[in-house]
This record gives structure tokens, C-alpha cells and sequence, in this order.
């Protein structure tokens, strides 16, 4: 176990729900991180969001269904999260571009790949943020429409409809982008 | 059609989608920070009490109301007092000699910023004149974004050409437009690679100083450190 994993002394002076929580919390860490991100939520608000998304969890752990699948889940409370702090901070900020720095003067796959994901945050911002949960949802994650519906507590066909118009608004962003950013 | 059925997405939407799905793990540190504040809310029971919850909303909605209340009552008490001592001053009235010691008093203006702040202050003149001509948009967000990142994508394709003058010159061109841009942790981390392909070798290992102690947990640090260690 590394440093970052938690005692087991303290694991188990937890409640069994509480530690079933946490050890959700803690395996779909990563995951939680990067929807947080794709939503909008700027690299340095991550931290305290996804605490924010703990905190729902835990106290809804109760009230989850573990017969059904847990990421759909865990993004309906992520996408509330962000709903909230969105309405705090009225102005999104756009995604940060992580571009990964070679000692050699020549591109390579790592830094090709890392401006791709910097394109990808930037055209999310673009869309907004009911569209594009379903996006993120349907596109990257790739989970079923039913799920989707299921988690954001839409009718289905509103979540189809949703789907279409956020990837021709993302489609766009990324054209507008890609055309705003080539060389003079 | 039917309403369940979906157009295939584009080739570049299914290749920028592929990656995204590729994301690399967290750092470690934010990981450790997180499910250690994780772990001292279930101990401490900090998970019982909502940070949102709606106590804590009314006591803001009871404040907002009452600084609304406050607001609108010296607003109309302003209103009231301006509508009834309106009257022109007569030149050398009291009133308008106080008005201009008082403007002799005034500090002067504070000069007005380069670049967007002055196109603001230019927009706000024009508004302010009757029939003089539309003051040009202000650009978006998205308009901004586009053109950090094409600034970056220059000092990229520049240093992928092994032109790194050019690309000092598309960072130094993005810190002078962007100087708290949203970008500038990229910038600083392509500044460290422009300087070492120059053969700058001091000011890259300061540059990169730099980085370190202002993005302690940037991904990019490990790079920075590996680049600067390895130069001559």
C-alpha cells in the first residue's frame, strides 16, 4: 500500500458503509478528476470539488443501488456539484491546455497527445453544461443512453436530442478552435 | 428519423474522443491530499452537514435581501435629493467653486492600461458620445482562447522546426497579451524548452526555478526537472 492509501488501522474504525464509500470514492478517484475537468471545473478548483462530490457520495452511499453500474452514478453527483459551482462562479473559466515538455526540439506522441486533450477541454467549454454532460457521458465514457438518462434524470429522448446538438456544438467549437489556431 | 437514432461522429471527434479517453492518472499528491480531507470528514462526521445545505442558503438569501433593501432605500433617498436640489450652479456659486477645489483635490487618473483595458475605456468614450461610430466588439472568451492557444501552437511548431528564437518570440508576444493567461503554466513549461534549444542554459535552469515554485504540482514539473537536469 503507498503512502497516499489509507491505514488500515483506520479502515477498519470505519463503518462498513462508510468504508465501502470510501474505497469506491478512492478506486474512481482518477475518473471523478477527469469529469470534473471535462465539465468545466478549472485544474485548481479540482481538489476541493471532488471533495464536494465526496461529501454527496457519503451521504447518499446508502441510497446507491450497487446492482447498478457506479461511474453513471458518481457523474449525476458530479455534474450537481458542478451545476452548484457553477452558479458561484458565474464566469467559466476554459480548461488548461497540459502539454508535457520533451528535452528535444521535436514533438512527439506524448505532446501531440496532451494538445489534443487541451483542444478537447477548450471545445467543452463550448457546449453548455446540460449538453454536455451527456456528451461526456455518451462520447468519452461511453455509457449506454439509458444510464445516462437514468443518472441525469432526463426523459430518454430528451437525452438523444441533448446528444445531437451538443456534438455539432462541439464539432463547431473545435473547428473554430482549430481554425483560430493555425500558424500565421 | 427516429429519435433514438444518431449520426455517426466525424473521424477527427472519434480520434479527439479516443485520446481524451487516454487521460493520464491524477498526481499523486492531489490524490493523497484528497482522500486524507476524504477520511477526516468521515472521522470528524463532516459529511452529515451539507456545505450547501439550506440553512446555511436562507441565512445568505436573508442577507442578500436585506443589502438589496439597504441598497434601494440610499438609491431612492439619492434620487429624492438630486430632484430637489437640481438646480444649475451659477458660475462662482459656491457650490461650483467646491465642485472644483474638489477636483483640484482629485487625485489624478491612474494611466490607462495597454492593450484590452484601453480598447475598453475607448468603448465606454464612444458609448458616452451620441452619434459617434460603434466602438469595435470586444472580443469573447472563445476569441481569447483560440488566440492563447494559437500563440502556444506557434512557439510549439516553432520549436518543432528547431527555430527557437521564434518560439521565444511567439512566449514572450503570449506573456505580453496574456500575463495572467489561462495558458501560462504551458507557456513557463515551452520559455524552459526555448531557452535550453538557444543554448541559454542559465536563464532556462532559473526559468524552470521559476516554474517549480509557482506550479509545485503542475504535470508538466518532472519535464521540467528532467530538461534542465539533462541540459549541459
Amino acid at each position: 500500500m503507498s503512502s497516499v492509501e489509507v491505514a488500515p488501522t483506520l479502515v477498519s474504525a470505519m463503518a462498513t458503509d462508510e468504508r465501502s464509500c470510501f474505497d469506491a470514492f478512492q478506486r474512481e478517484f482518477d475518473y471523478l478528476c477527469r469529469t470534473l475537468r471535462r465539465l468545466g471545473v478549472p485544474a485548481d478548483e479540482v481538489e476541493d470539488q471532488v471533495h464536494e462530490v465526496f461529501l454527496v457520495l457519503a451521504r447518499k452511499w446508502r441510497e446507491y443501488d450497487a446492482s447498478r453500474p457506479l461511474r453513471p452514478y458518481l457523474f449525476g453527483i458530479a455534474f450537481r456539484v458542478v451545476a452548484a459551482f457553477r452558479r458561484k462562479h458565474r464566469r467559466e473559466r476554459p480548461s488548461e491546455l497540459a502539454e508535457p515538455v520533451d528535452s528535444r526540439p521535436r514533438p512527439d506522441e506524448a505532446l501531440e497527445a496532451a494538445f489534443a486533450r487541451g483542444l478537447v477541454l477548450s471545445a467543452l467549454t463550448q457546449v453548455p453544461l446540460p449538453r454536455r454532460a451527456v456528451l461526456v457521458m455518451h462520447d468519452i465514457d461511453e455509457m449506454p443512453m439509458r444510464e445516462i438518462t437514468e443518472a441525469l434524470a432526463l426523459p430518454l429522448f430528451t437525452g438523444y436530442s441533448r446528444l445531437r446538438k451538443a456534438r455539432r456544438e462541439f464539432e463547431a467549437a473545435v473547428k473554430a478552435l482549430q481554425k483560430g489556431t493555425k500558424e500565421p | 428519423m427516429s429519435p433514438t437514432r444518431l449520426e455517426p461522429l466525424s473521424l477527427e471527434a472519434e480520434r479527439l474522443f479516443a485520446n481524451e479517453r487516454t487521460w493520464e492518472p491524477q498526481s499523486g499528491e492531489l490524490r493523497s491530499r484528497a482522500l486524507a480531507r476524504a477520511r477526516a470528514a468521515l472521522e470528524n462526521g463532516s459529511v452529515a452537514a451539507p456545505s450547501y445545505a439550506w440553512g446555511r442558503h436562507r441565512v445568505q438569501l436573508l442577507l442578500a435581501a436585506t443589502l438589496v433593501l439597504v441598497f434601494a432605500a440610499a438609491s431612492f433617498a439619492a434620487f429624492r435629493k438630486l430632484r430637489t436640489g437640481a438646480r444649475p450652479a451659477r458660475l462662482g456659486s459656491p457650490a461650483l467653486v467646491e465642485g472644483s477645489r474638489l477636483s483640484a483635490r482629485a487625485p489624478a487618473p491612474a494611466m490607462e492600461p495597454l492593450g484590452r483595458e484601453k480598447s475598453d475605456s475607448t468603448e465606454t468614450a464612444a458609448r458616452e458620445r451620441p452619434g459617434a461610430p460603434a466602438a469595435p466588439r470586444r472580443p469573447s472568451a472563445s476569441d481569447a482562447d483560440a488566440l492563447e492557444l494559437g500563440l502556444l501552437q506557434r512557439a510549439r511548431g516553432a520549436l518543432a522546426k528547431g527555430d527557437f528564437s521564434a518560439a521565444l518570440g511567439a512566449i514572450t508576444e503570449h506573456q505580453r497579451r496574456f500575463p495572467s493567461g489561462r495558458l501560462r503554466e504551458e507557456r513557463e513549461a515551452l520559455r524552459v524548452k526555448a531557452l535550453l534549444g538557444l543554448g541559454r542554459t542559465d536563464e532556462a535552469q532559473r526559468a524552470g526555478e521559476r516554474f517549480r515554485d509557482r506550479f509545485p504540482e503542475s504535470v508538466l514539473a518532472p519535464r521540467i526537472e528532467d530538461a534542465t537536469r539533462k541540459a549541459p
